[in-house]
Formats: structure tokens, C-alpha cells, sequence
């Protein structure tokens, strides 16, 4: 149990690592001294990379809330 | 991320750096809805300001548009994990980790959090302390059953009256032990007794504490005083047992002849609590008393 959530928590600290790097890219990227067209696209991939991550990782966690609430529910059926 | 990879690093959360913790308090351990929907509403701000004043026009409005996007959908990801519960629940996870109840100082406290709080008159936690402090501050095994049962008894509330009756039995080996001209039979005597009023009639958990009549002019007065006119009745119910809609009678007599009855009610009445119920009801010419009464809607 302890392993599970130790594991859950470094899964969690890739993916706000992931979004920071990808969150810097896109800041940097939109001050960069490109042609327009190339700082368009780039700051449009690294947005999608970033907010994907997000939503990704908020689907993870509340199929963990869901989880967690189903085992409270089987807990205190098996107790009755 | 693979299980080999998280088990190179088995105690990697015990001595990482302060700010890896800390950057998990959002959807980490120990997350708060407050600190989620700043930290949403800070990036949103970020990026639309980067988009707005780095981007040309119309891609600059697509990309801000894109970002009010996310801000909504993780908004509502907010607010389902709050109806799930899932901020705030860290008083939650330090007693899903405490040690076995049986090994701790209180052990007829349950590990799981109480959803429904116990009736007074099966809320024994008093008389336990009590037995546990005669007993030099460990009870005997004969109580280890009725332990047990009486922690299920706290986190089932849906099914407390087969676990109440199985807590009647467990009472039987505890009997054995004790006599009943020791100091620590007087507890264990308004257990047995809290559990028999518990199983019997539930109406009997229901009763009008307090009853006040005012005539018009707002002035208490008894109910023969106001005979034939119309009185304000401030009638207090307290309820002992569960948690329950409750049906409030009047009755008005002239000697042994009922003159008539009004009945009102109140909606769940908690465990313990006392309500009042207001009314203005009509009194019959020639009445001389009255009588109350409370039972479950």
C-alpha cells in the first residue's frame, strides 16, 4: 500500500516535471526571434504537450479519488 | 513509469529535497482544493498574458481561447473531486495509519472516520473509559468482542441494530467478571441498559421535554387559561436514538373525554438533539389538560 502510493507520488512528480519543462519551451519559444510562422507552431506544440499533460494527469487522479472511494465503500461492506 | 524503476528508489520520497514535496501538494498527498484552483487561475493568467502580448492577433485569441478551455475543464475536475472528497483529507490518512485500535490507549475508537454519530444512549465511550480505568488502564480479554462489535457499531450506522444485539451478547462474557458490589459493575449495568432501550420500541427514544403555552398577548399560561381561543404551543422534542422525522401529538381533554388532537412534524431530528416546534393551535372550550406526545414519522 505504502509502495503504491510512494509510486502514485513519483508519478506525479514526472508529470509537473514534465509540464514545467514543457511550460519553459513555450515561454521561451514565444520570446524567440523566429519568423512568426515558426514561433506559432512551436508555441502551439509545446502549449498542447503542456495541457495535455494536465488534463491527462487530472483524468489520473480522479480515477484514483473513484478508486479510493470504491474501496472505502467495499470496506465497509465486508465490516457489516 | 515501471515497477523496476520505482523500486530502485524505495525510500525516495522519505529523504527527497523539501521542494519536491512540495510541489505535490496540488493533486499529491495531502491536496487542497484552495492551493488547485489558485495554482489553475496563476497559469491561466500566465499564459494568456504570454499569448496576448507575443502572439500575432488571430492566433493570439485561439491560443487564449484554447487556455480558457483547460481553465474550465479543470474546474470542473475540481469539483468532482470534491464530491468525491478528495481535498482535505489528511486528519483522514494519519488515522488510516495508526497503529491496530486494540494496541492503542483507546481501542473502542474505530480507524475509519464515523460517517453517522452514535445515539447517546449507545455512545459508550464514557463508560469505557470508566471500566478501563478501574481495570489499571487495560481492559481484560473478556471485552475484546464487545470491542470489536462496538467499533463496527460506529462506522456501520445502516445496520446497527443486529450489530446492538450482537453487542448484548458480548456483554455476557464481561458479566462473568464482574460483581455486581464493585464500582465497575455501574457502567457496565448502563451499557446493558443503553442497548435494551436501543433494541426495544424506537418511540421510546423520542420523548416532549418541555411544553409552553402563550395566549395571544404573548403571556405563558396554562391550557385550562386559554380554553376556547387560540394559544402559540412551543413544544420541545428530544430524540435518543437515531437520527429520524418525528410526529408530534396534542391532545386536549375535558376530564377523561378527548376533545380533540392536532399533530405536527419535524424533519430528521439528530441523534441527541432537541428541537422546537412552534405552533398555533386552536384549544377546545372546556378543556382542562392536555397531553403530548413524540414517535417516529
Amino acid at each position: 500500500m505504502i509502495d503504491e502510493i510512494r509510486r502514485a507520488n513519483r508519478g506525479t512528480r514526472v508529470q509537473y516535471v514534465m509540464m514545467v519543462i514543457f511550460g519553459g519551451l513555450c515561454v521561451l519559444a514565444a520570446f524567440a526571434p523566429f519568423p512568426d510562422i515558426i514561433r506559432i507552431t512551436t508555441v502551439g506544440t509545446l502549449f498542447g504537450f503542456t495541457a495535455g499533460l494536465w488534463v491527462s494527469h487530472l483524468i489520473q487522479v480522479l480515477r484514483r479519488a473513484i478508486d479510493a472511494q470504491q474501496s472505502d465503500v467495499q470496506t465497509a461492506v465486508e465490516t457489516q | 513509469m515501471t515497477q523496476s524503476e520505482s523500486q530502485s528508489q524505495p525510500d525516495g520520497s522519505s529523504d527527497q529535497p523539501t521542494f519536491l514535496r512540495g510541489i505535490e501538494f496540488i493533486t499529491g498527498p495531502d491536496p487542497n482544493l484552495g492551493s488547485f484552483l489558485l495554482t489553475i487561475g496563476i497559469v491561466t493568467c500566465v499564459f494568456i498574458a504570454l499569448f496576448q502580448f507575443t502572439m500575432p492577433s488571430p492566433v493570439s485569441h485561439l491560443l487564449t481561447a484554447g487556455v480558457i478551455t483547460i481553465t474550465v475543464v479543470s474546474a470542473g475536475f475540481a469539483a468532482l473531486l470534491d464530491s468525491l472528497n478528495y481535498f482535505d483529507q489528511s486528519s483522514d490518512s494519519v488515522s488510516q495509519v495508526a497503529p491496530d485500535p486494540t494496541q492503542t490507549s483507546k481501542p473502542w475508537v474505530p480507524e475509519k472516520r464515523v460517517s453517522a454519530p452514535l445515539p447517546p444512549m449507545i455512545n459508550f465511550d464514557e463508560e469505557l473509559s470508566e471500566l478501563q480505568a478501574q481495570f489499571d488502564g487495560e481492559l481484560p480479554d473478556q471485552f475484546t468482542p464487545f470491542l470489536e462489535d462496538y467499533r463496527r457499531l460506529k462506522t456501520n450506522p445502516k445496520n446497527r441494530m443486529s450489530i446492538a444485539s450482537d453487542l448484548r451478547a458480548d456483554l455476557n462474557p464481561i458479566s462473568v467478571i464482574l460483581d455486581e458490589d464493585t464500582p465497575e459493575y455501574e457502567p457496565y449495568q448502563r451499557m446493558s441498559d443503553g442497548l435494551f432501550r436501543y433494541i426495544g420500541d424506537s418511540a421510546d427514544h423520542l420523548s416532549v421535554t418541555e411544553v409552553t403555552s402563550r395566549d395571544a398577548a404573548g403571556e405563558p399560561q396554562e391550557v385550562g387559561a386559554i380554553a376556547g381561543d387560540l394559544a402559540v404551543f412551543d413544544l420541545s422534542v428530544h430524540n435518543e436514538g437515531e437520527a429520524t422525522d418525528v410526529e408530534v401529538i396534542v391532545e386536549f381533554y375535558d376530564g377523561d373525554e378527548s376533545l380533540s388532537t392536532w399533530s405536527g412534524s419535524l424533519k430528521s431530528v439528530s441523534p441527541g438533539a432537541t428541537e422546537t416546534i412552534s405552533t398555533n393551535i386552536y384549544v377546545p372550550e372546556s378543556t382542562n389538560r392536555m397531553r403530548t406526545d413524540a414517535r417516529p414519522a
